[in-house]
């Protein structure tokens, strides 16, 4: 399995589910939407988000919430990506406290506006100190994957996972979408 | 092979109003302005680079993610 589907339709829930099956590992009812479209039609930009666009409240030690947002096309390509595959465009997910101050921030949205085009942290000020100029930097990362913040939240932050197997899960859909993309 | 659902019966799809209430919502919780109002502020240029956040709070950067999907 990987995000490449036969039709568009199939390409998207390649992209989809993965997501879907990793977030139900903190919170069960846990749901990505499709943003003002059906999320697979080809030539269009598609987004998904978490929980209606609601911070998900998660359990554990603190108080602190997970918002995501994925930007991406559906695209017709040759090739073992193909012929239809979800291509990411943009992304952010974070982890923010109880006053929605961002904790930590992944970000890469190369064609949104900013000056920035390489995937990079934000620390936040729900960090819990003040960090001084450290709050407006773009710290540089590679691609960071929703199962890495997810496996932070649980191993760092206090989360509880809401599944016993939830290390092979997150394992499993973070392999999938590795094996798909093309680009570290 | 997976063919599509003719109905949004199977799949969760935000409309244009609920993906604009979600921008509004958005604009009010990490901006504390509507919607309406940010994309006044952003076709305006004030926010210039929305992720200089020596400027703007983290949350215009979110707002303009979301921006092209509400207009």
């Amino acid at each position: 399995m990987s995000l490449a589907g036969e039709t568009p339709y199939e390409a998207y829930t390649n992209f989809r589910e993965p997501l879907q099956k990793a977030l139900s590992c903190i919170k069960k009812e846990a749901h990505v939407w499709a943003l003002n479209s059906n999320g697979y039609s080809p030539g269009q930009q598609h987004a998904l988000v978490l929980n209606r666009g609601k911070p998900l409240k998660l359990l554990g030690e603190r108080d602190i919430s997970l918002t995501a947002f994925f930007a991406y096309r559906i695209e017709n390509i040759e090739g073992e990506h193909g012929p239809w595959r979800a291509t990411t465009t943009a992304y952010f997910h974070a982890l923010e406290d109880s006053n929605h101050q961002e904790i930590i921030a992944y970000h890469w949205h190369p064609n949104q506006g900013s000056a920035v085009g390489f995937p990079h942290l934000h620390i936040g000020r729900g960090i819990g100190a003040d960090l001084g100029e450290i709050h407006k930097y773009h710290i540089p990362t590679g691609r960071i994957a929703l199962e890495e913040l997810l496996r932070l939240a649980i191993n760092e932050f206090g989360v509880e996972a809401q599944k016993a197997d939830w290390r092979e899960v997150v394992d499993e859909t973070q392999a999938r979408f590795e094996r798909g993309r093309t680009w570290p | 092979m997976t063919e599509a659902p003719e109905t949004n019966g199977r799949d969760r799809e935000l409309s244009k109003e609920e993906s604009r209430e979600l921008f509004n919502r958005q604009a009010k919780l990490y901006l504390g302005i509507s919607g309406d109002e940010f994309i006044q502020r952003w076709d305006a240029g004030e926010y210039g680079d929305p992720d200089d956040r020596s400027k703007n709070s983290p949350g215009v950067m979110r707002l303009a993610m979301l921006l092209p999907f509400v207009r």
